[in-house]
């Protein structure tokens, strides 16, 4: 859908034309689900969510001025909706492993051959469900930050604007949260590491002081 | 190792395609004899896909819920507008006094007071009470006309009138008008119901902003006519006391604002937002 495209289904619904917002529905509802799915964790929840969005999205309608594209719109109220809830709920956000990993006693990871192919280092199905996992072991924020970059494909401005944060805290904390997560799969065998296991030590070490 | 912690964040904002040129080159350059840094970004690279690969198919029951869900949402907002056939300023002509009551939907707006036992029985707001599921009843919280103002709002209707008032139910159009029950009548000013959507309700704020400046004077006692507007779903509510062709209203914080405009003007305008 291009940007006039939306602007002129918002017109339409603005006027009163309620099954020009089903076509907003059938374009952003896999990734609001999908979003959602992974910050709630559960899926009646993400249902929840989903739907209360788009509710809110209709209602508000109104007050939409057109200044930034529908989606960021959209995905800010899907990510106050996520952490109201996840507030609600009283989960407190999951420290990452790599700081709750064990110290430099533990048993050395086997860490295979970087010489080998990169497609076979993400073997899909255990990969997917090993990423998955790890996502889940992100704090909130990292693991919100991470899925409006990799579902939604925004920008790092326009995630600036969703999360209203800086776009230089973007750019770090996708990096943090990416880092994090490979350290996850790296523990849980899944990929190779990126730097020699005795780097890595010295590197744990360093920051955890 | 040490010196690829400048490289490493750079990395993440390839990936994302956050660099420029001169960024990418140095980077792809570095990338093209450091083994772990290459190993780094192909593991980010795989990550990202098996992210949205993860992605799973919208629950088959979750889009008819909210779609279902919305058009609730619609027709809440659709049953409380009705419309009168005739022209607000025919109204205004043909009754002595007229208390015309309009109504708009959404939010509070600055600058306007709420609802509340201002809106005496006969200001029936026979639209919205009738209309389904209405989350926002005007509920009585200030009083906003003086006591004296409230029994003079009496509406004389004009012989014909039932027959032209008829509520009509419209669809899109978000202008109401319904016209309320008689009373007892000592006075003799008359009490329309009359419901904006909410971009109308903003065209009229932009009416009369244009038109204002603040009063150092209190309301009227004995306006020609009162038009009060209100808010659909909200009990926000505005009253317009007219005198000599300035239209007088009360701010939220107790301002007293004229505007100049006479009470055929003001209907209309309010004709014209159709």
């Amino acid at each position: 859908m291009t940007r006039e495209e939306e602007r002129n289904i918002i017109r339409k619904i603005q006027g009163g034309d309620v099954n020009a917002f089903e076509l907003l529905v059938t374009e952003y509802e896999k990734n609001v689900y999908n979003l959602a799915l992974r910050m709630c964790k559960n899926a009646e929840d993400a249902a929840d969510m989903s739907q209360e969005a788009f509710i809110k999205a209709y209602n508000s309608l109104k007050s939409f001025r057109g200044d930034s594209k529908f989606s960021v719109w959209l995905y800010r109220i899907v990510s106050n909706l996520c952490l109201d809830h996840l507030r609600r709920q009283n989960r407190r956000p999951v420290r990452s492993l790599s700081v709750e990993d064990s110290d430099g006693e533990t048993a050395e990871i086997e860490i295979p051959d970087e010489e080998q192919a990169p497609e076979r280092l993400l073997e899909r199905k255990a990969t997917c469900d090993a990423v998955r996992r790890g996502l889940d072991e992100l704090n909130t924020e990292q693991r919100e930050i991470l899925l409006l970059r990799e579902i939604q494909g925004f920008s790092y401005d326009e995630i600036a604007k969703v999360l209203n944060i800086e776009s230089g805290t973007v750019k770090s904390r996708i990096f943090r949260a990416r880092k994090k997560l490979c350290d996850f799969l790296i523990d849980d065998g899944n990929i190779p590491d990126y730097i020699s296991s005795k780097n890595r030590e010295k590197v744990k070490r360093h920051e955890r002081v | 190792m040490s010196g690829c912690e400048e490289y490493r964040e750079l990395i993440s904002c390839l990936l994302d395609g956050e660099l420029n040129e001169e960024e990418s080159s140095a980077l792809a350059e570095h990338l093209e004899h450091c083994g772990e840094c290459r190993t780094m970004y192909e593991a980010f690279t795989g990550i990202s896909k098996s992210i949205s690969e993860n992605m799973v198919e919208v629950p088959e029951e979750l889009h008819e819920n909210i779609m279902a869900a919305v058009c609730r949402e619609s027709i809440k907002n659709k049953n409380s507008r009705k419309k009168l056939s005739k022209p607000l300023k025919a109204i205004l002509t043909t009754a002595a006094c007229a208390v015309i009551v309009v109504g708009a939907g959404a939010a509070v707006l600055p600058g306007f007071f709420r609802c509340g036992s201002s809106a005496p029985e006969n200001y029936a707001m026979a639209a919205r009470d009738t209309a389904e599921g209405q989350s926002e009843e005007c509920t009585p919280e200030e009083v906003q006309l003086p006591p004296e103002m409230l029994r003079k709002n009496v509406r004389e209707v004009p012989d014909e009138a039932p027959a032209e008032f008829d509520l009509k139910e419209s669809s899109g159009d978000d202008t109401i008008y319904s016209q309320s029950a008689p009373q007892a009548a000592s006075g003799d000013q008359s009490t329309y119901v009359v419901e904006l959507g909410f971009e109308n309700w903003e065209r009229m704020e932009t009416f009369l902003h244009e038109r204002e400046s603040k009063a150092e004077i209190a309301l009227p006692d004995a306006p020609d006519y009162i038009i009060t507007v209100t808010k659909n779903s909200s009990n926000l509510c505005l009253n317009a006391y007219f005198i000599d062709d300035i239209l007088y209203y009360q701010s939220e914080e107790g301002q007293v604002y004229n505007a100049a405009c006479s009470a055929e003007e003001f209907a209309d305008f309010l004709d014209s937002l159709e």
